[in-house]
C-alpha cells in the first residue's frame, strides 16, 4: 500500500508508527529521511568508523521494517530507535580491531581528505597540525572508553537528552548515568588536557 | 547540595552544563563559576572536549553519502516485500533451517549405520504337517544357531 499522502513529512512519530503497520512505504520512506543522520551520528560516535556506521544504520532500520508490527509505543519511536542503534553498535565489538584500525595509522598517511584548507587566515600550518593531531588523540581516547560510558557520552553528545531519558533508552539508572558521564568527560578532558594546556581558550 | 562555595566539584559543574540542577542549584553554582577559576577551566574544557567530538562527527558526515544510503535501505526493504511463499521458501534454505536440517540428517545417518542390525530369525521356507509316499532316502538336519531344520528326501521313482 502505498499512501496518497504528500505531508508525510508533517507526520508526527505516533502517526509515522500507525502507517508503518499498515506496511506504507511513504511512511518507510518518511522514517528513513527524518531519522538516518541521527542514527549514523550515534553509530558513528559510538564505533568511530564511517562504514561500521553505515551498516549499523541499514541494520537498525531493516530490523524496524521487519519489526515495527511488535513496537507497542510503550517508548517514543526514537527511544526505540536510540537503543536498537546503540545495542547494534556495540554487539559489533566483536570487530574491534577493525574499528581501531586508525590507531597506527600516522597522521601523513590520512586519506580522508578532512584536514581544513591551508593557507587561509584562520589556520597556519602549525596549528592545523595541532588540531589535526588533536583530533586524532581525542577519537582513540573516546575509542578507548568503556563501550557503557562511551554509549551514555554519545547519546547526550548527539542527541542532548537528559540524564532521565538516557537512563530510559540505556535501561539505566539515573545516578548511573551521570556518573558514566563524568567519567566519560573527565577521561576524555584529561587525554587532550597536554594539548589543552597551551591553547588559549581554555 | 553540598557547600559549593568552598569546595569545587566537577560532576556539579557537569550537571551545571547539562541543566540537570534544580534552578536555585544552578544559580548558585553559576554564581560559583563566575568566581572560580578552576571551575571555569572545567566546564571550557567540557566545552572543548565537546567541540572536538562535533568537529570528528562534522567530518564524518561530509564523507558519507547519507543520500545514497538512504536509497540503499529503501531498495533492501523493497525486495524483503515478498510474497508468503517466497518468505517461507527463503526460510528454507535460510541458513537457519538449512544448517540443522543438514545436522540432523547426518546424525541419522550416523546413528544407523553405526546401529548393528538386530539378528533376524529366518522364517521357515515352508512347514512340513505330513510326508506321504515312499522315499528313498532322507536326511534332517539341525543347524542350532539359525534355528533351522533341513529335511532332504528322495522321492522313490
Amino acid at each position: 500500500m502505498v499512501s496518497n499522502k504528500t505531508d508525510q513529512d508533517l507526520w508526527d512519530d505516533d502517526r509515522l508508527v500507525s502507517f508503518l503497520k499498515e506496511g506504507d512505504e511513504a511512511a518507510f520512506r518518511t522514517l528513513v529521511r527524518r531519522y538516518k543522520e541521527k542514527i549514523y551520528c550515534i553509530a558513528f560516535g559510538i564505533t568511530q568508523d564511517r562504514e561500521e556506521s553505515m551498516d549499523i544504520v541499514q541494520e537498525v532500520f531493516l530490523k524496524v521494517y521487519r519489526h515495527i508490527h511488535t513496537f507497542r509505543k510503550e517508548a517514543a519511536l526514537s527511544t526505540w530507535l536510540h537503543r536498537m542503534t546503540v545495542n547494534q553498535a556495540l554487539n559489533l565489538k566483536r570487530k574491534w580491531k577493525r574499528r581501531l584500525k586508525w590507531h597506527h595509522q600516522p597522521i601523513e598517511k590520512d586519506q580522508d581528505g578532512d584536514y581544513p584548507e591551508l593557507g587561509t587566515d584562520e589556520y597556519s600550518p602549525a596549528s592545523l597540525y595541532q588540531e589535526k593531531e588533536l583530533q586524532k588523540v581525542f577519537r582513540e581516547r573516546l575509542a578507548g572508553l568503556p563501550e557503557e560510558a562511551r554509549a551514555v557520552y554519545v547519546l547526550k553528545e548527539v542527541e542532548n537528552l537528559s540524564y532521565d531519558e538516557i537512563a530510559h533508552t540505556l535501561n539505566l539508572k539515573k545516578g548511573t548515568v551521570c556518573s558514566r558521564l563524568f567519567y566519560a568527560r573527565k577521561r576524555l578532558q584529561a587525554s587532550v588536557q597536554e594539548y589543552l594546556a597551551g591553547d588559549d581558550t581554555i | 547540595m553540598k557547600n559549593f562555595e568552598n569546595t569545587c566539584d566537577s560532576s556539579l559543574v557537569d550537571r551545571f552544563w547539562d541543566k540537570e540542577l534544580e534552578p536555585d542549584e544552578q544559580d548558585r553554582v553559576r554564581e560559583h563559576i563566575k568566581k572560580c577559576a578552576s571551575c571555569q577551566k572545567t566546564l571550557q574544557g567540557r566545552q572543548r572536549v565537546s567541540g572536538l567530538f562535533h568537529a570528528g562527527l562534522k567530518a564524518a558526515l561530509s564523507q558519507t553519502d547519507l543520500e545514497g544510503l538512504e536509497e540503499t535501505i529503501l531498495d533492501l526493504a523493497q525486495q524483503r516485500r515478498t510474497p508468503w511463499w517466497m518468505g517461507l521458501r527463503a526460510l528454507l534454505i535460510s541458513k537457519r533451517v538449512l544448517i540443522p536440517a543438514a545436522a540432523m540428517a547426518l546424525i541419522l545417518m550416523v546413528f544407523f549405520s553405526v546401529r548393528k542390525p538386530p539378528e533376524s530369525l529366518p522364517a521357515p521356507s515352508a512347514v512340513v504337517i505330513s510326508f506321504a509316499g515312499e522315499s528313498e532316502s532322507d536326511m534332517i538336519m539341525y543347524a542350532p544357531k539359525t534355528n533351522m531344520t533341513i529335511i532332504w528326501y528322495k522321492e522313490s521313482s
